[in-house]
């Protein structure tokens, strides 16, 4: 293998390292401190950082090196120190969850913890990961073609990236785990850390390799290029969270969906840098005013959002019709995602794909390429920083999904248009002058425009029938739908609760969705006080989940819920109008996102759930609520109805230590409730939580829905010697007989030996995968 | 008339020490079949009025087995473990403490409620064996099948049919609703048009791509600036 693919399969591996890291870091965080919007921004934000200092750093040492063995030795110490993140992480995250200490003060804790264990364990490695790129640029740059050298090795670097977006989270993390995903790549650094000391002696001895000066006191790159690497950054990270958060009323947020995405835009970042550094290099050969076709490019790749933003809802709304069952909806969601993406984004993200190699060609001076890079890599890096910490929760929540590529478009579109200013082309004659000027003017008057019409108008996002608010919060787009819906019976030949039907067996059912793309809701209230108190939630899973009141034993008078993923309130007010007279009602209720709350107080009557009997953690997972519960905390009924980008559980809220530690809080007598969406008694990834509840809590039972075939609810008690027993002086409220029925005839203790099931764990937790396999992918 | 009273005297004597059981009579076919099916169809609560005239610890038998293992009460009924020969094995089993072993067949005397025996030993048979553990064959098919030649309809499609549908719950099991078929061949026909774009974008996206290479190779060609 010759020096320079030796040096290309290098670049493309220490990519994928990034990138498999990055994904095994947020999953190692996860179980000690939750997935919320800040556990995931301090994670993501100490990558990014080390990334941007090893860019910078390694442009420096490449400068003061003469061949590439300081390279590959701190590939060497990056291997070990990898190793140990990979045997020791999950116990430093675990040390790092506070105990003994208020809920509420533990909460804050979490952060820093995510932030400390972090930087302890994965950015020492990022960083000498993030001075590959611009170390290998300068081993490759020659005279002349250094637009091409850095197009390249950025080209490969994100091709291994490519690779790593689909290998970590849908291969790797689901098949041999967390620790072994860490270590793999431990194994991975050390075997380019040998191999590449090996080749590079080999070669010295040979005599083939090129020991090139030492290059110290380089000229300083000019603000204006820092400034254009740290907008092009910000600009390739805002596309990429806004198009994902624009199309997801459409295809969702599934795990295929963001790989689509990613996949395009880090694909169209390779093809653009390959592209870009050869088209630099002759550009830019004519003179500085090769320059003119970057600043063009930024003009176009700001219309194209533009335009992307006008022309996407027509198309997407023809791919994917409002009323596809919910079951059906992944294949199709997967492919018009790729569609979409390709054409509404691909082509923008691979004319930005050539700012790395343009820039650091036009901000060379002599031959400093290496530096160049480092210093206009780590700019980008931080841009794409500001792009990650903004976008889901500042400009999205402000603006929209729209709003938010359009102003991005604007900003691009913008700095094309200023640079492009007639001035610029003095050497052409005046027509051909006046006429460029037009165009740039145009790149940023089509963004600008449309930015002023939505912001004038704030439309919703997508409009389905019945909708009568949108809101796009940091984590998802709500919107509040309301329908006259029949009630739900067991069957429609069968009316085992006559009662439950009105005159026209219909009642005006307001719903609350989140990123669905199809015929799903996660809160559901009837509008009618009445027909709420009488009917409950007509017959959906609520009801089965609220039936485990009449079966978790109180010791007191009053009835402990703690609700995992409390949504707009549901469950709790099942809860609160099925329970008898004398039994008190206290819910401590945990909701990752504040909004789902903000709207269901403005659409689903939430402010008469509110009061002392309710205790409501908003903004943090689940999973560092339990984590922080002091040890007293005991609940008689645990729920759990906790989804994440509307197919998946959260993977931390279903594993064997979850269930370990919510059974120390747990009651004698206490149940665990868990709803699952799936193929019903079939369904791979209930069997899955069953086995797992089994394990952890000793038995585990199936409960099928028969209003809904696709759901089931898992049952789980330390103290059941028997499934679930109603109590028969529990009067059971008419609107829960029909759940009744099911869980006394239909129940099915989960036996892990017939059963299966796979048993998840912190480490090791395929459920997405199987929640993929089961949907359709 | 002197001959006769003292046999009729003694018949009086009789009939008042032998004809105490007459008077708790067993309840109607009718009625422990009402019962029955109310237990069938999970209205629980029907029970008390539908054995209310009930007077032997056999007919009540039901209402015992709700409260003490169906649906537990809160603070359990006492009640005496032995009685009848018809009942006294499941009023042992039902003395028991969990979990209890199976549900023992009925003494002398038959089965007065033989659907409700066929319900717990099913329940009993789902609460043991896992989801795959169930065999098609459940203590309900036979029920199932003697209703159903009884005319019994509505009661043999809860027994079996039902349940067996719902057990073996799956979106593409068989027999699929019509809508469910049109809503799944839409999807089919969308999913097989939505690859077709996809494919077409993604080859137009190379296709660019390798244009673009193109035109910068054979510009940079002509500038003499390439390779």
């Amino acid at each position: 293998m010759g020096a320079r693919a030796g040096h290309l399969l290098v670049a493309g591996l220490s990519g994928l390292c990034v990138i498999v890291l990055e994904f095994a870091a947020v999953r190692m965080m996860a179980p000690a401190f939750g997935q919320s919007i800040t556990v995931w921004s301090a994670v993501v934000g100490v990558i990014l950082v080390a990334l941007a200092l090893g860019y910078w750093l390694g442009g420096r040492l490449g400068e003061r090196s003469r061949t590439s063995y300081p390279l590959f030795r701190l590939y060497g110490l990056c291997a070990l120190w990898t190793l140990g993140a990979s045997f020791w992480g999950a116990d430093l995250c675990a040390g790092l969850i506070p105990t003994g200490i208020p809920v509420d003060a533990s909460l804050s804790i979490g952060f820093g913890g995510s932030l400390l264990a972090s930087l302890v364990l994965f950015a020492p490695p990022v960083l000498v990961l993030g001075m590959t790129s611009p170390f290998l640029i300068r081993l490759e740059a020659r005279e002349g073609s250094e637009g091409r050298a850095t197009g390249a090795i950025y080209a490969v670097g994100t091709l291994g990236s490519l690779a790593a977006c689909y290998l970590a989270p849908l291969v790797l993390l689901q098949t041999i785990g967390t620790s072994r995903t860490i270590g793999g790549t431990a194994f991975l650094l050390l075997f380019l850390s040998c191999g590449g000391v090996l080749a590079t002696r080999r070669a010295h001895r040979a005599g083939g390799t090129e020991r090139l000066p030492s290059q110290e006191g380089a000229t300083p790159i000019g603000r204006a290029y820092i400034a254009l690497a740290f907008v092009t950054g910000l600009a390739v990270t805002v596309l990429e969270f806004g198009a994902v958060r624009f199309m997801a009323p459409w295809f969702g947020q599934s795990n295929y969906v963001w790989a689509n995405v990613i996949g395009v835009i880090l694909l169209a970042l390779a093809v653009g840098s390959w592209v870009g550094g050869r088209w630099a290099d002759a550009a830019l050969a004519r003179g500085p005013v090769g320059g003119r076709v970057f600043y063009a490019i930024l003009g176009v790749v700001g219309a194209a959002a533009g335009a992307a933003t006008l022309l996407g809802p027509g198309v997407m709304e023809i791919l994917i019709p409002q009323d596809v069952e919910s079951m059906y909806i992944l294949p199709i969601a997967f492919r018009g995602s790729l569609f979409t993406t390709l054409v509404f984004f691909g082509p923008a993200l691979l004319l930005l794909g050539m700012a790395p190699p343009f820039l650091v060609r036009m901000a060379l001076r002599g031959r400093h390429a290496g530096r160049t890079a480092g210093v206009l890599f780590a700019w980008t890096t931080v841009g794409g920083l500001l792009g990650c910490l903004v976008t889901a929760p500042l400009l999205v929540p402000a603006l929209g999904a729209r709003g938010t590529l359009l102003a991005a478009g604007l900003a691009l579109g913008a700095l094309g248009a200023v640079a492009l200013r007639p001035g610029a082309w003095r050497d052409l004659p005046p027509r051909r002058r006046r006429g460029l000027a037009c165009c740039s003017a145009l790149l940023a008057l089509v963004p600008a425009v449309l930015l002023g019409i939505h912001v004038a108008g704030r439309a919703a996002l997508r409009v389905q029938p019945g909708q009568v608010a949108e809101v796009e919060s940091a984590y998802q787009t709500i919107r509040v739908v309301r329908r006259d819906m029949h009630l739900l019976v067991p069957f429609d030949e069968i009316d085992v609760i006559p009662a439950l039907l009105g005159d026209d067996g219909s009642a005006t059912t307001v719903f609350l969705r989140h990123d669905e793309d199809a015929e799903t809701y996660q809160s559901v209230v009837l509008d009618d006080p009445e027909q709420s108190k009488a009917w409950l939630t007509g017959g959906r899973y609520f009801e089965h989940m609220a039936l485990g009141a009449h079966f978790a034993r109180p010791r007191r008078a009053t009835l402990r819920v703690l609700l995992v993923g409390y949504a707009g309130g549901t469950v709790h007010r099942t809860l609160r109008d099925t329970l008898p007279e004398d039994v008190g009602l206290s819910v401590l209720g945990v909701e990752i996102d504040p909004a789902v709350i903000e709207v269901a107080r403005d659409h689903l009557r939430h402010r008469e759930l509110e009061g002392p009997g309710l205790e409501l953690i908003t903004g943090e997972d689940a999973r560092t609520v339990v984590n922080a519960l002091p040890p007293d905390r005991q609940f008689d009924l645990v729920l759990v109805d906790a989804y994440t980008r509307t197919n998946y559980l959260p993977f931390q809220l279903a594993t064997v230590e979850f269930f370990t530690k919510l059974r120390a809080h747990l009651a004698t007598g206490g149940w665990i409730g868990v709803n699952v969406l799936g193929h019903g008694m079939k369904s791979p990834v209930a069997h899955a939580v069953a086995a797992t509840m089994a394990r952890a809590l000793g038995s585990a039972y199936v409960t099928p829905n028969p209003s809904f075939l696709g759901n089931v609810i898992l049952w789980g008690s330390p103290d059941a010697a028997t499934g679930p027993r109603l109590r028969a002086d529990a009067h059971l409220h008419p609107g829960l007989e029909a759940a009744g029925f099911a869980l006394e005839r239909l129940t099915v203790r989960h036996d892990p030996q017939r059963d299966g099931g796979v048993v998840l764990t912190d480490d090791l937790s395929p459920s997405d995968r199987l929640a993929d396999q089961e949907f359709g992918l | 008339m002197r001959r006769i009273l003292p046999p009729l005297m003694l018949a009086g004597l009789a009939a008042l020490c032998f004809g105490e059981p007459a008077l708790a009579r067993d309840l109607p076919p009718e009625v422990r079949r009402m019962a029955e099916r109310a237990f069938l169809e999970g209205r629980l609560r029907d029970l008390d009025t539908i054995l209310a005239g009930a007077e032997s610890p056999a007919d009540r038998f039901p209402l015992l087995l709700r409260d003490v293992w169906w649906r537990r009460a809160r603070v359990p009924p006492s009640f005496e473990t032995r009685g009848p020969g018809s009942i006294a094995p499941r009023l042992a089993w039902l003395a028991g403490k969990e979990p209890r072993g199976p549900y023992p067949a009925s003494g002398s005397g038959g089965d007065a409620y033989p659907i409700l025996t066929a319900l717990v030993r099913d329940r009993q048979w789902r609460e043991v064996r896992g989801h795959r553990g169930l065999p098609q064959q459940g203590p309900l098919e036979a029920l199932a099948e003697s209703l159903r030649t009884e005319g019994e309809d509505r009661a043999a499609y809860f027994a079996g049919d039902w349940t067996r549908r719902l057990m073996s719950l799956t979106y593409r099991g068989p027999p699929p609703h019509p809508d469910e078929v049109r809503m799944r061949d839409r999807a089919e026909r969308l999913r097989l048009r939505s690859g077709r774009w996809a494919l077409i974008a993604l080859c137009a996206f190379l296709v660019l791509a390798l244009g673009l290479r193109w035109a910068v190779l054979r510009k940079a060609r002509a500038t003499g600036a390439g390779p």
